[in-house]
């Protein structure tokens, strides 16, 4: 379902509208232009602004990334992943559970980042998971790392990299695998996030 | 600030006009957001940032950029704290690993103090409210020689190491030498030792805190602004600082008198333990022939006003000199041009302990500041009550533009 929406936003009627939205005010926005255009214009790339972004050091093994993306855009857009040479792979994670006996798992599907509003990558909800480190990650250094929103479009984004005692999320791989039970839980946390 | 001139004290400080203000003190979330560039998603819609009453001075900020670093030449806030750091460096380490480990801490401090300094707590700040009363908060970064050293042996200015040992010393190595030294200065407690936290948290896997030292001056508001502050004898402290164009020079250099590094200056910490007890017992004419001084004035004795120049050729009826040759005035009154120096002390009194975080800055410690330590740890009779404890000096770096951090220069030379 989350693929499919992702394909919608990128069919050219929604980004020339889209376009327009962002553009209002400014002498260049042309919703007749064509399509492909517009959607240069208006990525969700361009439309999500990402700040405070940041890792947590570590020397090997997995970590984790938080920022804060504001979608300026009139429409949704989607963090479908992210990616760095520094690891082994890099995965979309939430955190589930409550309290103190939280686990994170792989998100099912991308991030939603809601037009007009801001999504928090942070210690203790979503996240984005360095897993199988190739290298320490040095406090104080900043690397980049590519973001790809639902459109296909990418940011290339600085990470500083701090010293951190918290987010010591515990991972469990089996949530994944228990993905369809958590299933319905899991939207009902998606119906508080979006108030 | 269009009122203020090169060199005001007042030049960098901004106080936020009234929609700024509403927005800093609008509640956590509006200003992190504001400032960090969040929205005001996440927040009930009602939750806007609020007009609230005018606070005095919590939302007052200094510009931390700049070609030199604040917290020097600016107007001294009521409190200090001074956090001297080791760097984390491994014997093994190479010199390449040692320059880029500094060159990282430098980058944390800078993005961190621009941060803090404006009311913002730092990145994954995980308490960002306690920043948000900055009060004039202000940081600033010395180096001992061992980090300049690292970068660039040219650079490490002959003055940079221990004071020669003075007799009246009795140093505890507790408050000795640091590689790095970080100044905090705020009006604001709360948002001050947060600031300092916030550094220590950033670095703590980078450098190891040496030693803490907090100061104290009058609160804000409780005397006129840039007034001589009080220390704990009583005695009006600072009386002779250089002003305008003797300051600029004394503190950042100028013909003949070259900094270290352009922009930079010089910093010697030393800590003044004072004998509060035995000085209770000093009656009023022998404090004042021991200063040279009035202790309620602060005028000198050859004159009525604080900022009267001591005469020191001004003799009694019985032909004695009316300020001692042996008095803390005369021992520290100018012999050679250049031998000026910017104190910026603080009181501090801890448990039973009391005294001075005596804090002077100066272009050149040799020519400067020197001379008049000689002078005065042979002869002042202000001694019999004051014993330095702890002495440390550090080059302080120039100050740095937006997108750069303090020290770049260093390691592009």
């Amino acid at each position: 379902m989350m693929k499919i929406r992702s394909f919608r936003y990128a069919t050219p009627l929604l980004a020339a509208g889209f376009a327009t939205a962002l553009l209002s005010g400014c002498a260049t926005a042309n919703p007749a232009e064509p399509a492909s255009t517009a959607k240069e214009t208006a990525t969700q790339a361009s439309s999500v602004q990402v700040s405070e972004a940041w890792i947590k050091a570590a020397g090997d093994g997995m970590t984790g990334g938080f920022a804060v993306l504001e979608n300026t855009g009139d429409a949704d857009a989607e963090l479908v992943k992210a990616d760095t040479d520094l690891a082994g792979s890099v995965e979309l994670h939430e955190m589930a559970g409550s309290g103190t006996a939280m686990t994170m798992k792989e998100l099912d599907g991308p991030l939603n980042i809601p037009a007009h509003s801001t999504v928090e990558l942070a210690p203790g909800g979503n996240h984005v998971m360095l897993m199988g480190l190739k290298q320490e990650l040095k406090v104080g250094e900043s690397p980049t790392l590519v973001l790809t929103f639902g459109d296909q479009s990418t940011s290339e984004v600085p990470f500083e990299i701090k010293s951190y005692t918290g987010a010591q999320e515990s991972y469990d791989p089996d949530a994944e695998h228990s993905e369809d039970m958590d299933h319905s839980g899991h939207t009902d946390d998606s119906g508080h996030d979006g108030h | 600030m269009t009122d203020t001139k090169p060199g005001d004290p007042r030049e960098n400080m901004h106080r936020p006009a009234p929609s700024r203000r509403g927005l800093l003190l609008g509640g956590a979330a509006a200003a992190v957001g504001a400032a960090a560039g969040f929205a005001a998603a996440g927040l009930p819609d009602g939750a806007k940032a609020v007009e609230p009453q005018a606070l005095p001075n919590g939302g007052d900020t200094v510009a931390f950029h700049g070609h030199r670093q604040p917290g020097i030449t600016t107007l001294a806030p009521a409190f200090v704290t001074f956090l001297a750091m080791d760097l984390e460096t491994d014997s093994a380490d190479g010199r390449a690993e040692q320059r880029d480990l500094l060159r990282r801490i430098l980058g944390i401090i800078s993005k961190d103090a621009a941060r803090l300094m404006a009311g913002r707590g730092i990145l994954a700040d995980t308490d960002p409210e306690l920043a948000e009363n900055p009060a004039r908060l202000t940081l600033t970064v010395g180096l001992g020689a061992g980090p300049v050293r690292i970068v660039n042996k040219s650079l490490v200015p002959d003055w940079l190491k221990d004071l020669p040992a003075f007799p009246i010393d009795k140093l505890e190595k507790a408050w000795g030498q640091s590689d790095l030294l970080v100044q905090f200065c705020g009006d604001d407690r709360v948002s001050l030792l947060h600031a300092r936290r916030s550094i220590q948290k950033d670095l703590r896997t980078l450098a190891k805190t040496v030693w803490i030292q907090d100061g104290f001056r009058h609160s804000r508001g409780s005397m006129a602004e840039g007034a001589t502050m009080r220390n704990l004898f009583g005695q009006l402290d600072g009386s002779g600082n250089p002003r305008d164009e003797m300051a600029e020079r004394a503190v950042w250099g100028g013909e003949n008198l070259e900094p270290w590094i352009a922009g930079g200056t010089s910093l010697v910490l030393r800590r003044i333990e004072m004998d509060l007890d035995t000085w209770d017992a000093v009656d009023r004419p022998a404090r004042d022939f021991s200063l040279g001084r009035r202790q309620d004035t602060g005028a000198p004795l050859t004159g009525h006003h604080e900022f009267d120049t001591p005469d020191l050729r001004v003799r009694d009826d019985s032909g004695f000199p009316v300020i001692s040759a042996d008095s803390h005035v005369a021992r520290g009154q100018a012999r050679e041009a250049d031998e000026h120096i910017l104190r910026r002390g603080y009181n501090y009194l801890e448990g039973e302990k009391a005294g001075l975080l005596f804090a002077s800055y100066q272009c050149d410690v040799q020519r400067q500041f020197l001379p008049i330590q000689k002078r005065m740890a042979e002869r002042d009779m202000l001694n019999e009550w004051t014993t330095p404890v702890g002495s440390a000096v550090y080059a302080i770096l120039p100050g740095c533009a937006e997108g750069s951090f303090l020290g770049q220069e260093m390691f592009d030379a």
